[in-house]
């Protein structure tokens, strides 16, 4: 009974602990604890040949046990962490020459300020391609912008805007 | 404000919605009060702001209330400028590069980077696409793709 229990904290302790201090020496224990089990039941006289038969699952325990602690210990999780996202980056001969310089000056203003730079292309339009917005909607915006923040405040009543 | 600048007709229909709500939620009230630095970029845009400053802290609003509320409707469009094509595909050039930063440092459960302040980061994104059309959306429907 301490042993299937014993057995199954070691158990639990390879599949879910990370600390590779953990995983090695419960991995260890575990390991010789199912040899040690493994070849006592198939030496033993009072255990019938069924029973014996189905003590090959033990191997497989076994190499499912040492596979983990394989992977835990030699940090090859870790290596699927840190793996970089499948980015291929956009060449950079396709922008237009506008588009290269305001990348550019973008990226000295973040490299004085200190703020990370994206690695791959990031571009807004070329200034051929976009139109921005007329005066009067950007009037209309700004002061709409303004009523909804006032608004929010509980101030667009509260001014007299006669004017 | 609403019966001098016909307000009511330059609304969105969530600004509507928020404006014409007899309790308006708190989520309502909180990004209603964000649309003040959209307002900043505008102002800024139109020339009443000399630069858009480094984003790690809000604008003062009272100085941008001011500037509207100092004129009238229409000695406000009067004196608007819209800056060029370039000033304002320059800021938005930058702004996509620092809410990248920003939206980086979120998916890795660190605070936004040089002290960048990402709500003023986002409404900034959100309002200089508006201005370039990004995608051609409207006001409610403008995202910030980084």
């Amino acid at each position: 009974m301490i042993k299937s229990n014993l057995t199954w904290q070691l158990m639990f302790c390879v599949y879910t602990v990370q600390n590779k201090l953990i995983v090695g020496l419960a991995g260890t224990t575990l390991a010789i604890l199912l040899i040690w089990s493994f070849i006592k039941m198939r030496k033993s006289k009072n255990v019938d040949r069924k029973t014996k038969q189905t003590t090959w699952w033990l191997l497989l325990v076994l190499v499912s046990v040492i596979t983990v602690m394989i992977v835990k210990l030699m940090g090859l999780t870790d290596i699927q962490k840190q793996a970089k996202p499948i980015i291929k980056p956009v060449k950079d001969s396709t922008a237009t020459r506008d588009q290269l310089e305001r990348r550019s000056q973008s990226e000295n203003y973040c490299k004085a300020h200190q703020v990370p730079i994206y690695a791959y292309t990031l571009f807004v339009d070329p200034e051929a391609e976009v139109s921005i917005r007329a005066v009067d909607e950007v009037v209309d915006r700004a002061l709409a912008l303004c009523y909804i923040g006032l608004k929010s405040e509980g101030l667009e009543q509260r001014d007299n805007w006669t004017k | 404000m609403n019966k001098d600048f016909n307000i009511t007709a330059k609304l969105t229909p969530s600004e509507k919605a928020y404006a014409t709500a007899k309790h308006p939620t708190e989520q309502q009230k909180i990004d209603a009060n964000w649309r003040y630095e959209s307002l900043h970029v505008m102002l800024w845009a139109l020339g009443f702001i000399d630069s858009l400053s480094y984003p790690d802290q809000m604008c003062n609003v009272a100085n941008d209330v001011k500037i509207i509320h100092g004129l009238t409707a229409q000695q406000f469009r009067k004196n608007a400028k819209l800056r060029t094509k370039k000033e304002i595909l320059d800021q938005a050039d930058l702004i996509l590069r620092l809410d990248w930063a920003c939206v980086d440092a979120q998916t890795k459960n660190k605070p936004a980077p040089a002290n960048l302040d990402k709500g003023v980061v986002f409404e900034r994104h959100h309002s200089l696409n508006w201005l370039i059309n990004y995608m051609k959306q409207d006001w409610d429907d403008v995202t910030t793709d980084t």
